[in-house]
């Protein structure tokens, strides 16, 4: 119960940074550049906080290692708006504006993780290889 | 006022889906990700019946910006493409990365056009 609670409280906090972030990033044409933005950054946070939540510092708090993780970067990020932004730009005749920020998503979604993941080391790797 | 409906959502869209993903994980046994699946498609038909409906912007907050917009996610796919990865799933991943994408649009051009 108090874990659904937490992952509920980051789910809050998630939807409103992307609220914000998404109505502050200016719009490139017919390109959703925010929904863009916020799927970058949250998974370079995500790739990053996956690595740090195994702290010892987390080891009696799986709650918040959870609310951090699934509730806020889970919430923050977004799959639906980006179907239906590229639904919509299929629908509108720009099925190629579509392909490119499919490619450019993935590409930057899957750099931005990995490189999240490099900057947070590993603790639990970190100690057996000691 | 717009911020309360968009809170109530993420806390609700959250909760949902790792309460979903929860369930999904007790019977299904597969490396495939069912359950992140299953969540992304689905939303991704629900934000289109709500882009469409037009109930105004504190139903659009709660619903497409706070509530679809928590549910789904994409840091948690990569996550999971990633850990694919590196145990060396490549079919696994690639096929869940395209199947997401393909599903998920259609569905979401499918109730533009219900």
């Amino acid at each position: 119960m108090k874990m659904y609670f937490a992952i509920g409280c980051g789910g809050s906090i998630g939807a409103l940074l992307r609220y914000l972030i998404g109505a502050s990033v200016p719009q490139a044409g017919n390109f959703p550049s925010g929904t863009l933005c916020i799927n970058i950054i949250g998974c370079f946070a995500m790739g990053y906080l996956t690595n740090f939540v195994k702290r010892r510092y987390f080891a009696d708090k799986p709650a918040l290692a959870k609310a951090l993780t699934t509730g806020m970067i889970g919430a923050f990020t977004t799959f639906s708006t980006v179907s239906l932004e590229t639904a919509l730009l299929v629908q509108d005749g720009m099925a190629h504006i579509g392909l490119i920020y499919l490619a450019s998503s993935t590409a930057g979604g899957l750099g931005a993780l990995l490189l999240g993941l490099r900057l947070s080391p590993d603790p639990v790797q970190k100690e057996q290889s000691i | 006022m717009s911020i309360i409906f968009v809170l109530a959502g993420g806390w609700l869209g959250a909760i949902s889906r790792y309460g979903i993903s929860r369930r999904v994980e007790t019977f299904w046994r597969n490396d495939f990700p069912l359950g992140t699946f299953l969540i992304n498609i689905t939303g991704s038909f629900l934000i289109g019946l709500v882009y469409q409906a037009d109930w105004g912007l504190s139903c659009q907050n709660f619903l497409a910006v706070g509530f679809l917009g928590s549910f789904t996610t994409f840091s948690t796919l990569f996550l999971e493409i990633v850990q694919l990865g590196s145990r060396k799933r490549i079919t696994i991943a690639i096929s869940y990365l395209l199947s997401s994408y393909i599903i998920g649009i259609l569905l979401a051009f499918l109730a533009l056009s219900i």
